[in-house]
């Protein structure tokens, strides 16, 4: 009777925290990297106004661990200067696609783990790595870009300013930034594609818990172009 | 799209604020008008919410002109900088407000059925 409790309150709990809530804060967080961002312009803040968006590019960014001494340590590479003065308030302090990203790098190499850990679990357990699958390939890949691409765009350019292939270290970021770059310019333009190729289809199970992060909040009778 | 868009004036465009503003304003405008147009979010209050948070990301683009040579004094400035963080302190609040109502709307549907 405790465990049939638990599993309803947690039931409970889940239903209403994370399909009531999450849409709206991820909608609010979306708005506000938007906002954040515009401190970035060539313009002279005020010192008020400079701290507070500091403070909220932390939220924005989900820059929830220091990552900065440990990133220096993996990758090796010489410290850089930020572009300017107001990218330096806004944490955005390197030149560096992988250093400015921060924890959202982090979250990168935890999903890439979590996929090959997907692929070891198929060849245990069958069922249960094909419905690991199944939500990691599209769902979460869909929500974790779709939350990071103000934030990759900016990391992901401002290393696009200064690509470098001199040394090994250098050339792996460099690498890797024209690599996102790629997803960056690729990920809405396939998935207008695709969403557009498989209209009809686009609320059958299979598709739909797949991919629906993409659409699913969209009136796409009005044209599928509104997903752009 | 709107997104990696803003992400090349703002890194690319460092030479020309006037661009860089005239470009985002530009952007802002269009979404606007889009929103209002069309309605490409299922449900009226989506729509509705959506605009008002363009109409705010609007008024934060307004403010950014003033932190400009268009705006010398720096004391004005400073002022302007109280008021832009009003704004975006009465949005915050407003949307934690809108969050909150529909989780306890959430809360009650949920209730019922279990």
């Amino acid at each position: 009777m405790t465990i049939v409790k638990i599993v309803v309150a947690t039931n409970y709990v889940l239903t209403v925290s994370l399909s009531a809530s999450l849409n709206h804060i991820l909608s609010m967080v979306e708005t506000y990297q938007l906002i954040v961002l515009m401190p970035l312009f060539t313009v002279a803040l005020p010192a008020n106004v400079s701290i507070f968006f500091g403070y909220m590019m932390q939220i924005a960014a989900f820059e929830i661990f220091d990552t900065k001494g440990y990133l220096d340590k993996v990758f090796k590479l010489n410290p850089s200067e930020p572009l300017n003065g107001n990218f330096e308030s806004l944490g955005l302090e390197s030149i560096y696609l992988v250093h400015n990203m921060g924890t959202l790098a982090l979250l990168y190499v935890f999903y890439i783990a979590i996929v090959a850990w997907s692929y070891f679990m198929r060849l245990a357990c069958p069922a249960h790595g094909n419905t690991l699958q199944r939500h990691l390939f599209w769902g979460a890949l869909i929500r974790l870009v779709t939350e990071s691409y103000s934030i990759m765009s900016i990391s992901c350019l401002i290393n696009m300013r200064h690509l470098d292939w001199t040394s090994l270290n250098l050339g792996l970021m460099s690498s890797l930034t024209l690599l996102v770059f790629l997803l960056l310019i690729l990920f809405p333009v396939y998935y207008t594609r695709f969403t557009t190729r498989n209209f009809d289809s686009l609320m059958e199970w299979k598709i739909r818990i797949q991919h629906r992060n993409y659409y699913e909040h969209l009136e796409l009778r009005r044209g599928t172009w509104v997903l752009l | 799209m709107r997104r990696f868009v803003m992400a090349v004036i703002v890194v690319f465009l460092q030479t020309t604020v006037i661009w860089q503003i005239a470009l985002m304003t530009l952007t802002v405008i269009v979404q606007v008008i889009i929103l209002g147009r069309v309605e490409p979010f299922k449900g009226k209050e989506k729509n509705q919410l959506e605009m008002i948070n363009e109409t705010f990301v609007m008024f934060v683009m307004y403010h950014m002109i003033c932190f400009t040579a268009f705006v010398p004094d720096l004391v004005v400035r400073d002022r302007l900088g109280y008021v832009l963080l009003t704004l975006i302190v009465v949005h915050l609040t407003a949307s934690l407000f809108i969050i909150t109502r529909d989780t306890y709307r959430k809360a009650r549907t949920a209730h019922r059925i279990y």
